[in-house]
């Protein structure tokens, strides 16, 4: 049962992959048959239809500030790892199987809150 | 033999895992590189998924495809635009001979050990099993110190990349 459910996720994750590639497929072939003309605007290739126009390339140097919050994603993803084998059996345990969890997302809480009082979480 | 669909989604797997690792190092774009290399990741939890390792599967998503590639992508576009081409460099020997040697190993061991063939029912009840339930409940009853350790594990972590970034704050 387990292999068909993984198997339907797989399915689900190649029609996904297929989807936005249709389009994409779609007008190359309409160019290649000369269904559809090519005529290139700078307006047209621009990368945004609205909103406030893009300046410079995106391929730019990023502020190394942006580091600390990969570092915080980083180690809240490590704790999801450890919260999923936690979901899926907590439901037998009962209510130490709770408190235990509880334990283990306060203690990192804690480092939550400490980097919010050292306003870490701010961008200055 | 297991159901043609774990062999077809392995073959499958094993050929996007492959091609993207080939693309890691054929691009000579760093970052089309990085891309690649996640999406080489999430064919390796695809083929932990065909070994029935589950835990293991989600696991590379979360940290693999997930966090170590954050880190890495963050790496790519925190460096100076000059430094950031796939280009060959004096590691190359080496890294042939490493990987030629980590291969040869391997492969070694993959001929020597005398794998068991399961047949009949043994097949059927060992075709797929779940390791989540087992670690759940093994990190909920018997190592539940270990599993809130970790939690302080990963808070000295936050901590002390805070303190690092952070070391001229007044608290």
């Amino acid at each position: 049962m387990i292999p068909e459910q993984f198997g339907r996720v797989g399915v689900l994750l190649m029609f996904a992959l297929l989807f936005p590639a249709i389009p994409l497929i779609a007008s190359y072939a309409f160019y290649r048959f000369r269904i559809r003309p090519e005529h290139h605007d700078p307006i047209k290739d621009a990368t945004y239809e609205c909103g406030v126009e893009s300046e410079g390339s995106a391929w730019g140097q990023f502020h190394a500030r942006y580091y600390l919050f990969a570092l915080g994603f980083v180690i809240f993803d490590v704790e999801v790892v450890f919260l999923y084998p936690w979901a899926v059996v907590h439901g037998g345990l009962g209510f130490t199987a709770l408190f235990e969890a509880v334990l283990f997302i306060g203690i990192l809480a804690l480092g939550l809150g400490y980097a919010w009082r050292r306003r870490a979480l701010e961008w200055r | 033999m297991e159901s043609t669909g774990i062999v077809l989604g392995f073959w499958l797997l094993s050929g996007v895992t492959v091609a993207s690792a080939l693309l890691v190092f054929l691009s000579r774009n760093l970052l089309h590189a990085v891309l690649a290399l996640v999406l080489s990741f999430l064919g390796m939890a695809g083929l932990f998924v065909t070994l029935s390792a589950d835990f293991i599967a989600v696991a590379q998503v979360l940290i693999y495809a997930g966090a170590i590639s954050v880190l890495l992508v963050f790496a790519v576009m925190l460096t100076p635009l000059a430094s950031r081409d796939n280009a060959n460099s004096l590691f190359v020997l080496p890294g042939v001979l490493i990987g030629a040697a980590f291969a040869g190993i391997v492969g070694f061991v993959a001929i020597d050990v005398d794998w068991p063939e399961l047949t009949g029912k043994a097949v059927l009840g060992r075709d797929f099993t779940t390791t989540v339930q087992g670690i759940g409940s093994a990190l909920l009853d018997p190592y539940v110190l270990a599993f809130e350790i970790a939690s302080v594990l990963l808070l000295s972590a936050l901590v002390g990349a805070i303190v690092l970034v952070r070391e001229d704050e007044p608290a």
